[in-house]
């Protein structure tokens, strides 16, 4: 089974960093200034969030004259979608067995 | 950018509920269909460990919780669903009595720590994926 995307996850579970990449998304390509306008946190904040969530591969800056730009990456999104499916066809396969295990009982008892 | 936030998984299974809730509980039957090694302790807040075999031998141990233990109706345990995660999920299996036996329903959830609007369609590939995804569960529930 593939490793589980943890850094993507750890990099949602803040709140304030989820809405950071909303805006990311939302905007496009999108200075740490820019979204300070429209985040109530210091801009230092939003540059500590930028920074891991690119560490994260869910974003991507690109240097514009003075300033970076920020652009949403959706794949690694995509990976924790098909590694919830990878659990998925690990449990359909639990299930099988489950059913073979009570349908041999089955035949033991009767 | 769909993350789906649980897995669901429906079957009848032939037998009464009391069978299938052995099954599950019972240390022996359930190391029988789980996949791993599995121990418990079971009553709420008690302790459920999973040993997880590679091909060179042991992998490692998860230990999970047990949160709600209602036989022959109710399980459920929290986790993590593999190795390899940190990221904690929980089990629930719920038992019903039905004309062929038992309806066992399964529902691993707590995948996305995703705020809901970063779960609304910006990407439709992934929405389709694991629609195709139900699509082959039905299928799969079908032939059944």
């Amino acid at each position: 089974m593939r490793e589980a995307p943890d850094a993507v996850f750890a990099a949602l579970a803040d709140p304030t960093r989820r809405r950071v990449l909303r805006l990311v998304a939302e905007r496009g390509p999108t200075s740490a200034t820019l979204l300070e306008r429209e985040l109530p946190v210091t801009r230092q904040a939003i540059v500590k969030h930028l920074v891991v969530l690119s560490r994260a591969g869910l974003v991507t800056g690109q240097r514009a004259g003075q300033e970076v730009r920020y652009a949403l990456v959706p794949e690694p999104l995509d990976e924790v979608s098909e590694w919830i499916a990878e659990i998925g066809s690990r449990w359909d396969e639990r299930l099988a067995r489950l059913r073979q295990v009570v349908l041999d009982q089955e035949t033991e008892w009767s | 950018m769909e993350v789906p936030d649980s897995i669901e998984r429906e079957l009848i299974l032939p037998v009464p509920p009391e069978r299938v809730w052995a099954a599950l509980t019972r240390p022996d039957q359930l190391s029988a269909w789980f996949g791993t090694q599995a121990s418990i302790d079971l009553r709420p807040g008690g302790e459920v460990i999973f040993r997880w075999e590679g091909s060179t031998g042991p992998r490692g141990t998860n230990r999970g919780v047990i949160e709600a233990v209602e036989p022959p109706k109710r399980f459920a345990f929290r986790w993590q669903s593999s190795p390899d995660t940190v990221q904690m999920t929980r089990v629930e299996f719920t038992l019903e009595p039905h004309l062929e036996g038992t309806r066992l329903r399964l529902v691993e959830s707590g995948f996305a720590s995703l705020p809901p609007e970063l779960r609304i369609g910006c990407h439709e590939s992934n929405t389709r994926g694991w629609q195709r995804e139900l699509g082959e569960l039905a299928q799969y529930l079908a032939v059944r």
